[in-house]
């Protein structure tokens, strides 16, 4: 590992970000705002600036903005499926009609922003979540979920669970390795042919993830887990000044989106809802 | 004191019909190290997690018998109650592993238990200083090598500082160097620690070096129970349920030697052997020549592999695969000897440097162009087995070709006689035990008559019998004209059946040759990556100043 680099849950990131050295509970609270603003906001300029901020504030805060780019052929199958699915299957009434199909279904400028709009906050939910969790640590979310009130077993099966999501997908590798070594054309071919070829992985790796599970649990239960009395928390998280701002950043944003969503017809999208 | 009493313990899981446990008993002494030996199924395991008091509170089953921990009915005390006294480390570390930090790792059940926060780092620090691995605290579990974390989950046992530490097969998945760590830290436990231990491992060679007691179970029954020498001298019966001999004992024993007492060491067969000395050392010069090979079968030249994460898994390598040999590859952990397979069946491209598989770049292949040509079996059954029944498993390849399927069942057929497991055709896959499950992964391999088959680990975790029956089965194999690349650390399987060796480390080649070659003359270059020839070679090295690979080989020496 290089020196400066921190291991987080799926990767390594240098320790300059910010988000990495900040409370747990800012984290958690992070990672809920991200999501829940772009869900509200449904007009895609505001959806665009929104992103834009987000990218910039995660440069000014030193966020591994490279690492984006790992994600980005995903970001480019979804929106490439909303596309799909808006061009070809939605009626929704607009200024000019570019296109009309036989089955009913029309293209109208409005569609395409709408469109836009989707892929906007699709994109802006999987940026943000994906800034958080470069910086998240096993401790991060159970600390994090346990100063937001969740009970120590329930916040510690979820991280748990967050691990174990990297093992199966390591899992997941090897499964399908082993299907194109025994034949199986899973790049090219007829879909349906692929998709039942597919769906085969999904008996090794039910039974490998309930091994995993069932001596997971014996090594839980011989660690003293769930604990039945009081528990030791070996770290003690201060809060920064850094950690007030982002919080206070956080609430504003928050309150602010919801307020201008209710008295103002700005974030909503134009023409909504449609008839 | 008592320590562990085990009274007619019976055990049955819940969705079976056998018990896998029948009466067992025994008692371990305080401060006693007993290691459990027995072949696969023999309920080692099962027996491993009642003494910890964890299966019968969290798997169904039924449970009849006593099983007392330092006067506590571990049957019927809560988990957490034995916990405090009692801990386990298991085959895979991986698993254990509930944390991201090996500080974290270690301290958590001590949070658990509710310790204040300066008792939990001094024992924290202690525990990592006892196993050498302070210094080590910030590391993260994948950046630990097999040994180091074997030796932190030892680390988190001893932190709670029980009475009584299981360790189930915990050195199976190690490379030698690895073994050898986590074996020295179970010498220091035995010198100066207060515990009791109970010990599974295949390995008797190891096992015999720490352990007060062996207890030998077959099939859910206790057979043998006491000294290691008086049970190790049962050598005809131990072989007979497939038990793995030490060399040292299993050699003395088959020159005679014993006078009522056989070595179980090196250093004891020294002394036991050395009236032979004479009579060995006509042995000298003995060598049984390989054939010569010259069509080559898979080339690599100044290769080089760089994983996405900037891991550099092959460094400039190049060798040859040599039509009709049986190669093993063998080298530490993260030497790069799966990477090197892996780019043999075109799963991964070099980043550098070419391989040829038949004459054409590998470049230019693909795993679904090669597998009729080149099969490769997992060191994990479990990833390759994707069908219903054991005959599906086994044709899906065939299907895969457009074989007819009168043809089909042929080759099924012939697969299944050929690994043994003809008569299980009807069988869910994951019902199998883990060597057939093994066996089967073979099977469905050999299906397609491979020209090349590259094995990783095919003895890790398998029993004597199992390991010998996989390891005939690749030299019948080998004899009817498949070429072996075996990926393995178990040196006594290659010795006993390689033909050529190829070390490699940190992604370079150190040596390859024949065998006997790299297991005589570069014995140093071996030690100093680790890994050490079996005991049978240092053995003969020490008595005539000439290794031999296998037991047999003395033998054969001794009679000419």
């Amino acid at each position: 590992m290089e020196k400066g680099k921190v291991r987080t849950f799926f990767t390594y990131v240098d320790e300059r970000y910010m988000l990495v050295r900040a409370h747990p509970a800012v984290k958690i609270v992070s990672l809920v705002v991200l999501n829940v603003i772009p869900w509200i906001i449904e007009a895609p300029a505001p959806l665009a600036f929104f992103l834009a901020s987000l990218l910039l504030a995660a440069s000014l805060m030193k966020a591994p903005l490279s690492k984006l780019r790992n994600y980005l052929p995903y970001l480019l199958l979804v929106a490439q499926a909303v596309v799909l699915s808006y061009v070809l299957g939605s009626r929704i009434p607009g200024n000019v009609v570019f296109i009309e199909f036989p089955w009913g279904c029309y293209v109208t400028d409005k569609t395409l922003l709408y469109m836009a709009s989707v892929v906007l906050r699709i994109s802006s939910m999987l940026v943000g979540s994906t800034l958080v969790f470069l910086s998240l640590r096993d401790t991060d979310v159970v600390y994090g979920l346990k100063s937001l009130g969740v009970p120590f077993s329930a916040a510690f099966a979820f991280n748990l669970a967050l691990r174990f999501s990297a093992l199966f997908l390591d899992d997941y590798a090897r499964v399908r390795d082993a299907m194109l070594l025994k034949g199986a054309k899973l790049d090219a071919g007829n879909p349906l042919e692929r998709a039942k070829l597919l769906s085969r992985t999904a008996v090794p790796l039910m039974v490998i993830a309930v091994r995993r599970m069932q001596d997971l649990s014996f090594a839980l239960e011989l660690k003293g887990f769930p604990p039945s009395g009081r528990r030791t928390f070996l770290y003690q998280f201060q809060w920064s000044r850094f950690d007030a701002a982002a919080f206070a950043l956080l609430a504003v944003a928050t309150a602010g989106v919801v307020v201008a969503k209710i008295v103002s017809p700005l974030l909503s999208f134009p023409g909504w809802p449609f008839v | 004191m008592r320590a562990v009493s085990v009274e007619d313990l019976w055990w049955r899981y819940h969705a079976s019909s056998e018990w896998t446990l029948k009466g067992v008993d025994f008692e371990v002494e305080k401060g006693e190290f007993v290691g459990i030996v027995g072949p696969s199924g023999a309920g080692k395991t099962t027996l491993c997690l009642l003494l910890a008091g964890v299966l019968s509170k969290s798997v169904k089953g039924v449970c009849k018998g006593k099983v007392e921990l330092f006067g506590k009915d571990a049957l019927r005390t809560s988990v957490k109650q034995l916990s405090e006294e009692v801990a386990i480390v298991l085959q895979d570390a991986d698993t254990q592993f509930v944390t991201m930090r090996v500080l974290d790792e270690v301290a958590f059940p001590l949070e658990n238990f509710g310790l204040s926060r300066e008792e939990i780092l001094e024992r924290v620090s202690e525990a990592l200083e006892f196993v050498g691995m302070k210094g080590y605290e910030w590391k993260h579990p994948h950046e630990l090598s097999g040994g180091q974390k074997q030796r932190v989950a030892i680390a988190a046992a001893l932190a709670k500082r029980p009475k009584l530490l299981i360790l189930d097969e915990a050195t199976s998945d190690l490379d030698p160097l690895g073994k050898r760590e986590v074996l020295s830290v179970l010498r220091k436990l035995r010198e100066g620690y207060d515990v009791t231990a109970v010990i599974v491992d295949h390995n008797t060679d190891d096992l015999v070096e720490f352990v007060d007691r062996v207890i030998v179970l077959e099939g859910g029954r206790v057979v043998a129970d006491g000294d290691p020498r008086a049970v190790f001298s049962r050598i005809e019966q131990l072989r007979t349920i497939g038990i793995r001999i030490p060399q040292p004992t299993e050699l003395a024993f088959r020159l005679g030697a014993a006078n009522g007492e056989l070595p179980l060491t090196v250093e004891e067969a020294v002394k036991a052997l050395t009236p032979l000395k004479d009579r060995l050392r006509l042995l000298d010069g003995e060598v049984l020549e390989n054939p010569s090979r010259s069509e080559r079968l898979v080339s690599f030249t100044d290769v080089t592999y760089v994983y996405e994460d900037g891991t550099v898994a092959l460094n400039g390598l190049s060798l040859n695969v040599w039509k009709g040999e049986f190669l093993a590859v063998i080298g530490p952990n993260g030497s790069g000897k799966t990477t090197m397979a892996k780019l043999m069946v075109s799963l991964l491209k070099p980043t550098s440097g070419r391989v040829e598989v038949m004459g054409v770049d590998s470049r230019a292949l693909s795993p679904t162009m090669l597998f009729s040509k080149v099969g490769y079996v997992f060191q994990n059954p479990d990833y390759q087995l994707v069908c219903d029944t054991v005959y599906d498993e086994v044709a899906f390849p065939l299907r895969q070709l457009g074989i007819d399927e009168k043809v089909v069942k042929e080759r099924v057929q012939w697969a299944l006689v050929s690994v043994g497991l003809n008569g299980l055709e009807e069988t869910p896959p994951f019902f199998l035990s883990k060597g057939e499950r093994q066996r089967l992964a073979l099977a469905s391999v050999l299906a397609v008559k491979p020209q090349l088959l590259i094995i990783d680990e095919p003895t890790t975790g398998q029993d004597e019998r199992n390991s010998r029956r996989i390891a005939e089965l690749l030299v019948q194999l080998n004899k009817s004209g498949v070429t072996i690349v075996v990926i393995t650390h178990d040196l006594r399987l290659v010795s006993e059946y390689a033909e050529r060796v190829v070390v490699l480390n940190n992604g370079r080649l150190v040596t390859a040759g024949s065998t006997r070659k790299v297991f005589t003359e570069h014995l140093e270059t071996l030690a100093s990556i680790g890994l050490e020839p079996p005991p049978v070679a240092r053995l003969m090295k020490e008595l005539v100043g000439r290794p031999a690979l296998t037991v047999r080989e003395v033998m054969l020496c001794e009679r000419a």
